[in-house]
């Protein structure tokens, strides 16, 4: 793992995974690639916190999950964000951004 | 989050958790593989990609159970992982966990086979009896002629009808008799217990019959009734195979013929607990013993318990009751108009009180309750030991991560498990013991439930898993408030603090083991020693050599006085040939026949003495008498004091003479010979003078504690109204006398073809119902009090043991520094002594607090007994001292240079 790439923000796990879904259904591998990816690399997805984050909104509700055949015809778990799951971003969204702006107006203090 | 599919969600990953497992394996194949493709696109070989895309991936095993978690089926798989770890330790230590689970079973068997027959006696009352702790017995407290106040069970049959009659005490009362029945006749007769019941018995239990009916108030109209019977359950069973067409049969019982209306339910013992065969109508009772055909009227006869459902409160209906009494008695007994009628429990004896085998049991109840403390307190501190012994693993759980509450959880799961599993084989140790128990102590009470029955499973598992709690939860609490990076750092440095700190509560709990075993012991001790003294004592009789044969024939032909005579004398004769038959018999000493002799019925007499208005007080005018034919006193080995036994020539006709006892003499002539006095005895034809020509030593007439009374003995052969009751005594020349019967009954099956039935039993059979309390006392007593020294001799061993291996550096470096293998000795063994000893102070205290409680229970000797206190805690202490020797010598031989180098 290189050294400049950093774990996800704590909390912060289930938002990304919400985002990335509500792109398109992936499976959980493809999940942890595009987060890294589209953190240009600054995330890698920890696998021993990436699935039991899956099990729990599956168990919310928030994200629903299927078998299906990838590209290369191997069969992979498939997950697809639900409407309850897309509300529960959008709130997520708003409560992060306006804790960013939060910190963001302390740390710019001088 | 919706709370429904949340647990919709967690509901299907339970029901489908093999296939959700079986998904998630193959979804980390799909990660892993799609990983490695990754990782070779960058250029890694094949096997290079693979085994980075695993190590990425980490533990497997560790992503499963987080996921599974998530999915909320985490507990169901925490009971089981729980589960798999308890197993897991206490495999690891077998040692650890056999000792803990005998130690729990021996005390909770104990306290399941007492608490079976506590359960029983006490908390349910007899079986069938609803609701038994409404009834009561109605006992008749009075003041006796010889100045003493007496309370009785026993009521004349009038006062149960003037109960039921005119009292608004009782909703329901009873009366009944206790009998027994002949079955068969001669030498193959058997008796049956009885009981002779008014019909009311069966609606005051509520009890239901098995087949057919119970008689009716109209069958049983005293004086007249119908000849029906009810059998008992077993009767039916043993004696007619359940045959269900018994009803309407008629059944021969003691030469009369009864017609079967019913069968009483299984278990059915009416207020009494031991078994009744057959259940006859009051109105049949007097027929068969010669009792005035007013008894359903008068008030002289004393045989009935009646028993009653109280309506109003207890002290009301006794106060009701002993208006009735005194205003309906008619008679001239004047103690009778201020005699008081007093209600007690239906498990209290004829006089009132709590039978000793009651309280025996009850006071064993306790003992095993003391047992299974102690047993939890020797597994506590096996526990704690072992627990420290564990802290590095458990530090090292927390610092992984694991809750307190899940090492705490895990400890008390530990504890509990054992103490269920010392409860099994607890249940089985009580099966066994319950079933010994049972018949040693209360064999006549009718027990129909098995030993272990659900009552007692459900008790024992309660007991059970209190005690696994507490003895997990103690050490698991003293664990976790230990230091944990304290133990992580070094053991033997933080041993100091971290070891120590558990010294108080492991010493407490090794003194109260041994203080508790030291009272045990000590009750033990008093039960031992009251069994030693009534075995020594001296009754009067060689209870072990002689036998006494019981015969009863047909009654005599009583339809005019000459006839009777007539009979009287053939009688007479026949008992006298028999006699001689038996003293022919080789392995006899000597024979002889007697009326009332002891243990076979008390006859009492008034006696006079010419001259003398009044007799000493205390003493009173009565005596009990015992008819004797020569030989008497050589065969039963009573003594003679003074003068002359019987001989052949006291016979019907000759001058009356009376042989008295030392009591007797003493307290009519006192200081003064008795040989050659007048006395007069009440209803025998000996006119004005009967004339004292010996004085034989005192016996036990009926009981191995009774106060002296006064005795006659009156030649058999000079008065006829000694036949019927009389019984043949046999003295055999060997020590065991019982090895005679085989002879005894083959030579009466020949000289007495028509005999009704004979029973034979040695002098020591007789008495043994009164040995057994103490008896069965002394035994378990002493059974239970080794189980728990053994118990607490284990538990100081390995509490020694530990301290020493907890020591070994410490002593390494006392010995390195040139500390005398002796003093090393001392110091250890002085630890372990020294618990002892201040157990054996606290347990000697307690013994002599509690010493009254079990005063009652003793046979003449003290229950503050110094000498066995001080007996009892010197071997307590040689226990001590032996369980603390091996490991005390083993620190001894510590090596300096071993125990310096493994630090």
């Amino acid at each position: 793992m290189p050294p400049d790439r950093s774990h996800i923000v704590p909390g912060t796990l289930e938002m990304l995974v919400l985002k990335t879904l509500s792109l398109e259904p992936m499976h959980g591998w493809g999940i942890g690639e595009r987060i890294q990816q589209l953190s240009r690399d600054a995330f890698a997805v920890n696998q021993g916190t990436l699935y039991p984050t899956l099990e729990r909104l599956l168990r919310a509700g928030m994200i629903t999950a299927e078998w299906r055949t990838t590209e290369n015809n191997r069969r992979a778990r498939y997950y697809r964000v639900t409407r309850s799951g897309l509300k529960h971003l959008r709130a997520e969204r708003k409560e992060w951004e306006r804790s960013v702006r939060a910190v963001n107006l302390i740390l710019r203090t001088t | 989050m919706s709370r429904l599919t949340g647990w919709l969600y967690t509901l299907r990953a339970l029901v489908r958790r093999n296939a959700a497992d079986h998904e998630m394996a193959e979804e980390i194949a799909f990660h892993i593989d799609r990983q490695a493709r990754k990782h070779e696109s960058h250029g890694l070989s094949r096997e290079e990609a693979r085994e980075l895309a695993m190590q990425e991936f980490g533990g497997a095993t560790r992503w499963r159970e987080e996921a599974r978690r998530a999915r909320g089926s985490g507990l169901v798989d925490t009971i089981e992982q729980d589960a798999r770890e308890t197993a897991r330790a206490l495999r690891r230590d077998p040692a650890f966990a056999l000792m803990a689970i005998v130690t729990l079973a021996l005390a909770l068997g104990a306290n399941a086979a007492m608490f079976g027959i506590i359960d029983r006696l006490l908390l349910r009352g007899p079986e069938h009896v609803a609701a038994p702790q409404q009834l009561a017995r109605i006992y008749v407290t009075r003041r006796t002629r010889g100045g003493q106040v007496a309370t009785l069970g026993w009521q004349p049959y009038v006062l149960y009808t003037s109960a039921r009659d005119h009292a608004r005490a009782f909703s329901t009362v009873a009366a009944y008799v206790s009998d027994r029945l002949r079955v068969g006749s001669g030498t193959e007769a058997r008796f049956i217990p009885a009981t002779y019941a008014s019909s009311d018995l069966f609606s005051l239990a509520q009890v239901h019959p098995a087949l057919g009916r119970f008689y009716t108030a109209r069958e049983d109209r005293p004086p007249a009734g119908a000849q029906v019977a009810v059998l008992g359950y077993r009767f039916w069973q043993g004696e007619f195979g359940g045959d269900s067409s018994i009803v309407g049969r008629i059944v021969t019982l003691s030469s009369r013929a009864y017609r079967v209306v019913g069968v009483a339910p299984q278990g059915f013992t009416g207020i009494e607990r031991s078994p009744v065969d057959v259940w006859l109508p009051m109105s049949d009772w007097p027929l068969d013993h010669h009792v005035p055909s007013d008894w359903p009227t008068n008030w002289r006869g004393t045989q009935t318990s009646i028993v009653g459902r109280l309506a109003v409160p207890r002290q009301v209906a006794e106060a009701e009751l002993t208006a009735l009494v005194r205003h309906a008695y008619v008679g001239n007994d004047r103690s009778m108009r201020s005699a008081r009628v007093s209600l007690r429990s239906i498990s209290y004896n004829m006089t009132g009180v709590e039978p000793p085998e009651l309280r025996v049991a009850r006071l064993l109840a306790g003992v095993a309750l003391v047992m299974l403390l102690v047993a939890a307190a020797n597994v506590t501190n096996l526990t704690l030991a072992r627990a420290v012994r564990r802290r590095r693993e458990i530090s090292v759980r927390v610092a992984l991560g694991a809750g307190r509450w899940h090492v705490v959880r895990l400890m008390v799961l530990e504890s509990v498990t054992i103490a269920l599993l010392g409860g099994l084989l607890g249940l089985v140790l009580a099966h066994w013991g319950g079933a010994l128990i049972r018949r040693t102590l209360l064999p006549n009470v009718a027990w129909s439930a098995m030993p272990v029955d659900g009552r007692v499973l459900l008790w024992t598992a309660m007991a059970a898993v209190l005690t696994g709690i507490i003895v997990g939860l103690i050490p698991a609490l003293r664990v976790i408030r230990g230091d944990v990076s304290a133990a992580l750092h070094g053991s033997r440095t933080s041993s100091g603090s971290g070891i120590d700190s558990h010294g108080p509560t492991r010493a407490a709990l090794q003194v109260v083991q041994f203080a508790l075993s030291l009272v045990l012991l000590f009750a033990a001790g008093l039960f031992v020693k009251s069994l030693y003294d009534i075995r020594h004592l001296d009754l009067g009789y060689d209870s072990d050599r002689v036998l006494a044969v019981d015969i009863s024939f047909p009654p005599p032909d009583s339809s005019s006085e000459d006839a009777a005579a007539r009979s009287a004398v053939a009688a007479h004769a026949r008992y006298e040939d028999l006699r001689a038959r038996f003293a022919r018999l080789p392995g006899v000493a000597s024979a002889s026949i007697a009326f009332g002799s002891p243990l076979s019925g008390v006859d009492i007499l008034r006696v006079r003495v010419p001259g003398r208005d009044s007799l000493p007080p205390g003493a009173g005018g009565i005596a009990i008498v015992t008819a004797a034919a020569p030989g008497y006193f050589e065969t039963v080995g009573t003594r003679m004091l003074h003068g002359r036994t019987f001989s052949t020539d006291d016979a019907f006709g000759t001058e009356p003479v009376v042989i008295v006892n030392q009591t007797m003499a003493k307290a009519l002539w006192p200081g003064d010979d008795a040989i050659g006095r007048c006395i007069m005895l009440g209803r025998l034809h000996g006119g004005p003078c009967t004339r004292v020509v010996g004085v034989a030593q005192d016996v036990h007439h009926v009981a191995l504690k009774e106060d002296a009374l006064n005795q006659v003995y009156v030649p058999w052969g000079q008065d006829r109204h000694f036949i019927a009751g009389s019984v043949l005594l046999v003295r055999s020349n060997d020590d065991d006398a019982t090895a005679l019967v085989p002879e005894l009954t083959g030579l009466l099956r020949h000289a007495a073809p028509d005999m009704q039935s004979v029973e034979i039993k040695t002098f020591e059979q007789l008495l043994d119902p009164q040995v057994r309390p103490w008896r069965v006392g002394a035994t378990l007593f002493t059974l239970f009090g080794a189980i728990v020294v053994v118990v607490a001799a284990i538990g100081l061993f390995s509490v020694v043991s530990y301290l020493v291996t907890q020591r070994t550096h410490e002593l390494g470096v006392r010995i390195a520094l040139g500390a005398r293998r002796a003093h090393v000795l001392r110091l250890i063994m002085g630890s372990g002594l020294r618990t002892a000893i201040v157990g054996a102070v606290v347990g000697g205290a307690a013994a002599i607090a509690i010493g009254p409680l079990v005063q009652p229970l003793l046979f003449d000797n003290r229950a503050r007994d110094p000498w066995m206190l001080a007996a009892v805690a010197t071997g307590l202490l040689v226990v001590a001292a032996a369980a603390s020797l091996w490991p005390s010598w083993r620190a001894t031989r510590v090596d300096p240079l071993i125990s310096l180098r493994a630090e």
